[in-house]
């Protein structure tokens, strides 16, 4: 198997294994569901199908029996119930740990081959009870026996021709004989089983008239339209169908999979390779539109040509993954799959490309060359245009990742004994794919925390006058430049003098300190906080609330919890849209240059025009409201000269706003974000830093976590204040 | 088409000669469902035959499974290379050469 067949096959497991995650959860809140009944099983199906293609035994073994099970539901004769969808969970996860062996080519383990024997044993229990229902049903059960009978007769070299004369074939001068003469010019006929049950022994009996049917086995090259030719002067006058020897399924899958990728219906696909003439699309057409129940829902193509024995399931299977892939094809226009690294590259070189623009940029201003300051003013505008839109590449919805939650609420729930409703919002946000992918473990985290800890039982909810079931959100939305993701309970929330109470006796705080709610609350993410008595297993799975905040930070994002005892608790999560370039705002602190995110810039304002009293306070007073600030001198402890002329840049970030004092405001530019090196990763305030024009190197401030440091400073010489007030009152 | 060689109050031994097709099937079933009637056994001699098509085939058939539903015997000798291709192709030998079961 080639990387791209492996990177297609697991591409499309997953696809049609997430499909299939939804369509079972939708169908245990309505288990008479026929679409999600038959997505299931399409999913199931397809996936034992393309594992046929690659030879992946395990793949199709497994499903081969899950599928039995489903077809049978469908059929109705097996009801669909809540065991039942677990069960089909399971096994949905089961087949994704086969698909992952089979592509890792590795063998499966003794733990895994447990609970497969286990899995398919609970599926053969629903299998034998509808063998039950079948022994009293004499005639389904011949069917099924002739089937069989015709099935084993098929040997996998040899075609299978099965044909039935219309009674008065012989009157019109049409003798079988002729026909298998034919037959025998082009191949051998290897076996030729008569059939005599419609044989008449009584009165009924006209010896003109053909009572006999006929099985062959054949041993041919020859094409199956061919084949077809010989019964071209009875074909109105029989039935007939001709099955392509099993060893070509292999050949038609070849020719199927090199056929044009323009768009095809599955029986033109059939066609064009070989697997089916035109006849017998023509007649499984008709016999598609006859309304085959009262629901007047037409059989699939593909199901009534295996029912009428005029192609292999495989080579069903085969059109329909070509079917598929051509309508990918079609969708390509629009979609294309590139590979992640591919990107990265081009980010990165859209980086370097920002830098050596602004290089440029500055030369041309020393050289103050007009013409060429328009020329590389140009330049710059469709710079940036192009990092925008290299940027956008990377882009991915966040709803992929919010629907994995809905088996996690749903498992959980039961795993608890409770009953929440997972409702999302926002799934069509877009952030950074690398964003993204971060993001997932710490999501999980709160989503456990919240059903685990935050949601009461049902009996609980009950005696609070709640409804019985919890609701539980997850929501994203866009704010200026960030992504905000929200985790949101109707629970207990959190309880401010407990949390404050178990700070104090970790030592986590002192017993005099003064703190607020939204402090007592960022507790919780104190290494150590967790209140062990309450960890279950659901929380025990090695990640603590600090580890999700640290996670959390270390994508240059923040995390807040807002809640209210009795009413629930909503955890806010702020990322940045993206971790690689951005629209920077340059200052001056001494000799250095700082960059601070433009998005988060929310004026300039010169610092000379505040009161002194309030400067030396750390704070001012910006129009009515307290605003703390941060001399960056002093924070980063800059030494260079210091400027008369001082400026205030106020940031702010969600609900918090902020001033830095700098020495000199230098204007917008373009900024790519370079890591820190492993020993400066963990330095505060600072979250990257860039090259500038110049070649100097320019700290990106680290906004989030400099306002908290400005909130408290500020704070902390309020409560001083406010402390040597109370002193020299009494 | 056919004659009787032999016979006596319960055998008797028929011979099917030249062409059998669908003209002489009509005629040949009403014979051989008056044999059937009115002897226990019969054996038809093919030797001479010398065309054979599926309607005929047909009726022999449908002769030999009465013969075994009424107990009786009903056996087909001598055939020869036409006839024995038709046979061999159709793959019902094994009923031909089945004896009555009287049980079917």
């Amino acid at each position: 198997m080639d990387d791209d067949s492996q990177q297609m096959f697991q591409q499309e497991c997953s696809d049609l294994l997430t499909d299939m995650e939804d369509a079972l959860l939708l169908l245990e809140s309505n288990p008479h569901d026929n679409d999600q009944i038959n997505a299931v099983f399409r999913s199931m199906h397809t996936i034992k199908g393309t594992s046929g293609v690659f030879s992946f035994d395990d793949v199709v073994n497994f499903t081969h029996v899950a599928e039995s099970v489903l077809d049978n539901v469908r059929s109705g004769k097996i009801e669909i119930g809540g065991d039942l969808i677990a069960l089909l969970l399971e096994c949905m996860d089961h087949t994704k740990i086969l698909v992952q062996l089979a592509i890792s080519e590795k063998n499966i383990t003794a733990e895994d081959k447990s609970k497969e024997n286990e899995l398919l044993t609970q599926l053969n229990g629903y299998l034998d009870s509808t063998k039950d229902l079948k022994e009293d049903n004499s005639l389904q059960e011949q069917a099924l026996v002739e089937k069989e009978d015709i099935d084993d007769a098929v040997d996998s070299k040899y075609w299978h021709i099965s044909v039935r004369f219309d009674h008065e074939v012989l009157v019109h001068g049409m003798d079988p004989l002729s026909f298998f003469t034919y037959l025998k010019k082009m191949g051998n006929i290897i076996s030729l089983t008569t059939i005599h049950d419609q044989l008449p022994l009584n009165e009924d009996f006209n010896p003109e008239n053909l009572y006999l049917g006929f099985e062959i086995v054949y041993d041919s090259d020859a094409e199956k339209q061919q084949i077809e030719q010989t019964f071209e002067f009875v074909k109105e006058m029989c039935v007939l169908y001709i099955l392509p020897p099993k060893d070509s399924i292999a050949r038609y899958a070849e020719m199927i999979h090199a056929l044009p990728e323009d768009t095809m219906r599955l029986g033109e696909i059939l066609v064009r390779s070989g697997a089916i003439s035109m006849d017998e699309l023509e007649n499984a057409l008709q016999l598609q539109a006859e309304p085959k129940n009262s629901k007047n829902t037409p059989a699939p193509l593909g199901e009534v040509l295996i029912d009428k024995k005029a192609v292999h399931e495989e080579v069903v299977d085969a059109a329909l993954v070509k079917q598929n892939q051509n309508q990918n094809m079609s969708k390509s226009q629009r979609v294309l799959r590139v590979d992640a690294e591919k990107l990265d590259l081009l980010i990165n070189l859209v980086g370097e490309l920002v830098i050596a623009g602004a290089t440029t940029n500055m030369v041309a201003a020393q050289l103050g060359d007009e013409k060429l300051l328009e020329s590389m003013s140009g330049i710059s505008r469709l710079v940036e245009e192009i990092r925008d839109n290299a940027l956008n590449l990377r882009m991915v919805q966040i709803g992929d990742t919010f629907n994995r939650f809905k088996r996690v609420v749903r498992d959980v729930s039961r795993e608890l004994g409770k009953d929440i409703k997972l409702t999302i919002n926002g799934a069509d946000t877009e952030l950074d794919k690398t964003v993204v992918e971060k993001i997932a473990d710490p999501l999980m985290h709160l989503v456990r925390n919240a059903m685990d800890h935050g949601i009461e039982s049902a009996q609980d909810r009950d005696n609070k006058g709640k409804s019985v079931q919890g609701n539980l959100e997850l929501n994203a939305y866009h704010d200026s430049g960030c992504i905000v993701i929200e985790v949101k309970d109707d629970g207990k929330g959190l309880d401010r003098d407990e949390i404050l109470k178990k700070a104090m006796e970790k030592n986590l705080i002192a017993d005099s300190q003064v703190i607020s709610e939204k402090e007592a609350f960022q507790l919780i993410f104190e290494a150590g906080f967790s209140t062990a008595a309450k960890i279950t297993n659901l929380s025990g799975r090695g990640v603590g609330m600090d580890v999700v905040k640290k996670n959390i930070e270390a994508l240059r994002g923040t995390v807040d919890v807002e809640s209210n005892a009795g009413d629930g608790t909503k955890v806010s999560i702020r990322l940045p849209l993206t971790l690689a370039i951005i629209d920077g705002f340059l200052v001056k602190v001494g000799d250095s240059s700082y960059v601070i995110p433009l998005d988060m810039v929310h004026e300039c304002i010169d610092l000379s025009d505040q009161n002194s009293d309030d400067k030396e306070q750390g704070y001012i007073n910006l129009r009515g409201e307290v605003l703390p600030f941060l001399k960056l001198r002093e924070y980063f402890k800059e030494e260079g000269p210091e400027s008369t002329h001082k400026s205030i840049v106020v940031v702010q970030q969600g609900n918090y706003k902020a001033g830095f004092v700098v020495d000199g405001l230098l204007g917008e530019l373009q900024t790519v974000i370079k890591p820190m090196g492993k020993i400066l990763k963990d330095l505060r305030g600072i979250s990257g830093a860039t090259i500038l024009g110049s070649g100097e190197v320019a700290v990106i401030l680290d906004v989030p976590n400099l306002i908290q440091r400005a909130t408290q400073i500020s704070h902390r010489d309020t409560v001083n204040i406010s402390n040597r007030n109370s002193q020299t009152l009494h | 088409m056919i004659s009787e060689i032999e016979k006596d109050d319960s055998k008797i031994n028929l011979a099917l000669e030249g062409e059998l097709s669908i003209y002489v099937v009509d005629d040949l079933n009403q014979q051989l469902d008056g044999y059937l009637q009115n002897y226990q056994a019969i054996n038809i001699d093919m030797s001479n035959v010398s065309e054979l098509d599926t309607s005929v085939y047909q009726v022999l058939l449908r002769a030999k499974l009465l013969s075994m539903n009424n107990n009786k015997e009903l056996n087909i000798d001598n055939l020869n290379e036409i006839s024995q291709r038709v046979f061999d192709l159709y793959s019902l030998n094994d009923i031909f050469h089945q004896t009555s079961t009287g049980s079917h």
